[in-house]
């Protein structure tokens, strides 16, 4: 805010505060109106500072935030046609907006604003002394915003917490990922409640290196451990505070269920004849396995005759739901939101294997003749979760089949299929083996549905939107490689339900939501309502 | 009702009321009248009498302030905190005192 040199007695003051409001794009600099007016955006850009917390590591945040900041009671603000012509807007509330956190065309670096019980304004900083492994925390409220009122400032201590980062795996939930380039994040500021009365923070870790890019691409994913809310309420310099941890991923025996399937290792073989001796022939044997990567039971090898195996998944279907916290933010009625994906899985499998052998004894005793024809299907969807309530979900369903003819030791006939249907793509391939497991993606933790390569993961783009995006290889439908597909995203209030193919290899999305209008904006450049 | 009280007048003071406005004062001597201080309001153009611009204040530590009053931002985030002007002391060019008073806003 600028104001005058000099105010005179005999003014009046009729209005100030800040105009420049409007939706900013960074390929263009502007801020374009409500009025489709493009001025010029006042002071730093939505994201040229560093975000939230002296206590962090001081990564970026998303250029698309966008926190809406309300004084209770202010009068709804009105625009002359002179002001629209301008390019003014008047507004009853504040835009916080970015990663730094800009207000008034300054890039703050506050946590947020507390509005307190008589209305008066107090920044909020977060402090911290010591190792990760004890963080002392406390909390800085000053008065904010009253040109003319001294200075008054509160601390309030908010106790030692075990914030260490590590690459930890956690259970099956959450993957591994790498050491080296992931940045550690002992607490990332989620979202805040208009009044900033709370505050939702994160502990995890950003991978592959995204820890000073707000720009969301094949790599980026960003690992949580646990969820805190900060709670201040009263009147400073009597307020006080409560830091709590709300969600623990790793405690958590729902989110941290493994979705690993168990499958059943057919195998059969026929000992080799010695010295024209059947050493006759075992029948079918069944392993049951988690990691199918063996391919010989041990002691077997040298002397297998014929030898055919799969992986069918064991019993006749399987069901499994299973989520991981994505992050958190607050609705638009102010209740904190845990922001999940959850993975629902059915898969089933039928099918037969019939193996006759040649016992005469003669040259063909031991050949085989075998005759198989097995099936199994998987369907279900990933899901954006805000708490219990599911935003968006992409449904998948993946089948195979085999048909296996062999005689006189020779396979005569293999044929083996598969379809998929996932979200938008349909592919479907012959002769490859089968493998429509759960994936193993290291960029979000297996609850990524993975099918050749295609992986759809929930993903946050700003404070407030969440999404869907896939992310796969080369296809006939898709011809370049880390082609992404983004389909519905949902803010607090509003959403934008398309789906957004990518024309080039490489394209980031951005996501910004308008606090008290809804609309959701995405754009391959940074975006971000001012 | 008129002339009962004009002769109620007359037998009071013992002056008849009709020749008042008709008696001249008598002429004062030549240079026996004292100097005199008057003020009147400027209220005629080219007058030279009133305030003589300019005026200068005499001193800001000298004005007067009504109880403080805020000014809000429309957005309320920020807070001016202002105290309206009441009395400031000037001087005029002939260094006569001008007092000013302001209403409260």
């Amino acid at each position: 805010m600028t104001l005058p040199s000099k105010i005179f007695f005999l003014d009046e003051v009729v209005r100030f505060g800040d105009t420049c409001h409007g939706l900013w794009d960074s390929t263009t600099g502007k801020v374009t109106t409500a009025a489709a007016v493009d001025i010029d955006l006042t002071g730093d850009t939505p994201n040229s500072g560093q975000g939230g917390l002296s206590t962090g590591t001081g990564r970026l945040s998303e250029y698309g935030n966008c926190r809406l900041l309300q004084v209770p009671g202010m009068s709804a603000a009105s625009n002359t046609t002179a002001d629209t012509t301008a390019g003014r807007t008047w507004l009853n509330y504040g835009l916080i907006a970015g990663g730094a956190q800009r207000l008034y065309g300054k890039s703050t670096g506050l946590s947020c604003i507390y509005v307190a019980p008589d209305k008066s304004r107090w920044s909020v900083t977060i402090n911290g002394t010591g190792g990760w492994n004890a963080r002392v925390l406390s909390l800085v409220l000053r008065r904010f915003g009253e040109i003319g009122v001294a200075a008054q400032t509160q601390n309030i201590a908010l106790g030692t917490w075990d914030l260490t980062v590590t690459n930890n795996r956690f259970g099956n939930a959450i993957n591994y990922s790498n050491a080296a380039t992931d940045a550690h994040v002992p607490l990332f500021l989620e979202d805040f409640k208009d009044n900033g009365s709370k505050l939702v923070f994160s502990r995890g870790h950003w991978e592959n290196g995204k820890a000073a890019s707000s720009v969301l691409d094949d790599s980026w994913a960003r690992n949580i451990y646990s969820i805190y809310e900060l709670t201040i309420s009263g009147q400073p310099p009597a307020a006080t505070a409560a830091f709590v941890e709300i969600v623990n991923q790793a405690a958590s025996a729902t989110l941290s269920d493994s979705v690993t399937l168990t499958y059943t290792w057919w195998i059969q073989w026929h000992n080799k004849p010695v010295n024209g001796v059947d050493q006759g022939y075992a029948n079918m044997e069944t392993l049951t396995t988690t990691t199918p990567d063996t391919p010989y039971p041990t002691g077997e090898n040298g002397n297998l005759y014929v030898q055919s195996s799969w992986y069918r998944l064991t019993g006749v279907s399987q069901t499994l739901d299973a989520e991981v916290v994505i992050g958190a933010r607050y609705s638009a009625a102010g209740a904190v939101e845990i922001m999940k994906k959850k993975l629902h899985l059915t898969t089933s499998a039928s099918g037969t294997f019939v193996a006759t052998f040649d016992t005469t004894p003669g040259p063909t005793q031991g050949d085989q003749t075998t005759n198989a024809s097995v099936s199994q299907s998987q369907s279900g969807y990933i899901a954006c979760m805000a708490g219990a309530n599911e935003l968006s979900r992409v449904s998948f369903t993946a089948s195979m089949s085999v048909t296996e003819v062999s005689a006189n030791n020779v396979w005569t006939t293999l044929t083996r299929s598969e379809t998929a249907t996932l979200g938008s793509l349909t592919a479907s391939s012959t002769g490859m083996n089968i493998d429509i497991s759960t994936g193993y993606s290291e960029s979000e933790g297996k609850l990524n549905f993975d099918w050749k390569g295609h992986s759809v993961k929930a993903v946050r783009y700003s404070n407030a939107v969440y999404g869907i995006l896939r992310e796969g290889y080369y296809t006939a439908q898709y011809t370049y490689n880390g082609q992404k597909v983004f389909f519905r995203v949902d803010g607090k209030i509003g959403a934008d339900t398309a789906t957004l193919t990518p024309s080039t290899s490489a394209w980031p999305v951005h996501c910004t939501e308008h606090p008290v209008t809804g609309t959701v904006v995405r754009a391959t450049a940074p975006v971000c309502w001012v | 009702m008129a002339k009962d009280l004009t002769e109620a007048l007359r037998l009071l003071t013992g002056v008849d009321p009709n020749s008042l406005t008709n008696s001249p004062e008598p002429l004062k001597d030549r240079g026996a009248a004292a100097k005199q201080k008057a003020s009147t309001l400027n209220t005629a153009k080219g007058s030279a009498s009133g305030i003589a611009s300019p005026l200068v204040e005499t001193s800001y530590a000298a004005r007067t302030w009504h109880a403080d009053t805020t000014i809000n931002s429309s957005d309320g985030i920020f807070t001016l905190v202002i105290k309206p002007v009441k009395q400031v002391y000037f001087k005029d060019a002939v260094n006569a005192d001008v007092e000013m008073e302001y209403k409260s806003p």
